[in-house]
């Protein structure tokens, strides 16, 4: 028995990219799968039934993955385990602190609103117009730049209070 | 703003090695795919009673606790089930108490909400066996055929329960309609820190009966799962 060829497809075609999506959404490797694992069947459903061309996969499968992850964080945020533990601030040296840098930024997008993360990421790592991005989430592009610029702000502080800086720039 | 703002994509690029890959979600799919256009409807009872008789069969192997093979309990029977709670690790009941997919109790202590099992080793599990036939009119009450606490690879047996797809809205569950041997199992696995969690599931001649910790086609996991041989 093999599996639908329609569904190999998908997967095979965009697959890779929408894991890495979902991964920078939840940081975490499981919840991705099953982020993706439910898109894909999603979109599976509607390619068997609606006759979805080839082409339009990818924007669908994208926007079932940013619909399944605003979703289930929302319904998961009550059983999410919080930690006030902050990494430790590494030695002087360039490359470590970029590195700390960069650990810093991805805990601090981890720290935003499933909103606000979906919207950074979508502009930031899939290079999404922030037009597209409001049709994907439904929403006003006035409410995708302040959602941006929310996040940003948010993330300003957490970044400078991890790295111990009063600014960043 | 933009250099802050490169510094985000930096920090967004340098985590892609971390994310899954797709070919293992294509190797996980293969495995779990049922026959062509009934993917959606029913492959989720079909993957979730595999996977624990795979880590039933594996784990078992050679003890003949399977089927009607079964042998004898090891140790005396209680003479009632006795619920898995926080602090107290379950032991079999002596008779499988209702109409399969069934479990002494709901989990303690341990997230039951969003997998079959969660992610994490339990620190022992007990497989219990109740064999019949799925032809029997009465369905409850089958007495303990045999038992067997699991002494190695539990990480295994995680890493398949709880690799679960979980069942999605407006499935639909199809019989072969074979008649034939059904044993139904127990798992009662406990975690480090007392949580307990019972999960159930049928080795049946047509499939008919999902795995489940609840009820009846509630198979609340979210995961594909790898079927096969355990390892």
């Amino acid at each position: 028995v093999h599996l639908d060829d329609v569904l190999t497809e998908l997967v095979a075609d965009s697959g890779d990219r929408l894991l890495r999506v979902a991964y920078q959404l939840t940081h975490d490797r499981g919840a991705a799968q099953d982020v993706v694992q439910d898109a894909l069947l999603r979109v599976y459903r509607s390619v068997r039934r609606r006759g979805l061309a080839p082409e339009d996969w990818y924007a669908y499968l994208r926007r079932a993955v940013i619909n399944e992850y605003v979703r289930t964080r929302r319904l998961r945020s009550s059983t999410e385990v919080v930690t006030d533990m902050v990494p430790e601030p590494p030695a002087a040296g360039s490359l470590e602190d970029r590195a700390a840098d960069q650990a810093q930024l991805w805990a601090a997008l981890g720290e935003l609103s499933e909103r606000q993360r979906a919207v950074l990421v979508l502009r930031y790592y899939e290079g999404v117009a922030d037009h597209e991005i409001a049709a994907l989430l439904g929403c006003r592009e006035s409410s995708v730049r302040s959602l941006a610029r929310r996040g940003l702000a948010a993330m300003r502080p957490l970044v400078a209070a991890a790295s111990g800086e009063e600014d960043l720039t | 703003v933009n250099a802050f703002e490169d510094e985000i994509r930096r920090a967004m690029a340098s985590h892609d090695d971390e994310a899954p890959r797709a070919e293992d979600l294509l190797r996980s799919l293969e495995r779990v795919a049922p026959p062509r256009r009934r993917l959606a409807d029913w492959y989720v009872p079909f993957a979730v009673a595999a996977a624990v008789v795979a880590v039933v069969a594996g784990s078992l192997w050679g003890v003949r606790l399977l089927g009607h093979q079964a042998v004898p309990a090891a140790s005396p029977q209680p003479a009632s089930p006795q619920p898995a709670g926080r602090g107290v690790a379950p032991s079999c009941p002596a008779r499988y108490a209702r109409q399969a997919p069934w479990v002494p109790a709901k989990p303690a202590g341990v997230d039951g909400r969003s997998r079959l099992v969660p992610a994490k080793t339990p620190s022992s599990a007990l497989i219990c066996g109740y064999a019949g036939s799925n032809l029997a009119k009465q369905q409850a009450g089958w007495a303990l055929s045999g038992r067997r606490a699991l002494t190695g690879n539990l990480a295994g047996l995680t890493a398949q329960l709880s690799w679960q797809a979980r069942r999605l809205p407006g499935q639909q569950f199809f019989c072969a309609g074979v008649g034939g041997p059904q044993t139904n199992y127990l798992i009662g696995l406990t975690y480090p820190g007392g949580g307990t969690m019972w999960v159930t599931a049928t080795d049946d001649s047509d499939e008919c009966v999902p795995a489940s910790r609840t009820s009846a086609g509630s198979v609340r996991t979210r995961r594909w799962f790898p079927r096969g041989r355990p390892p």
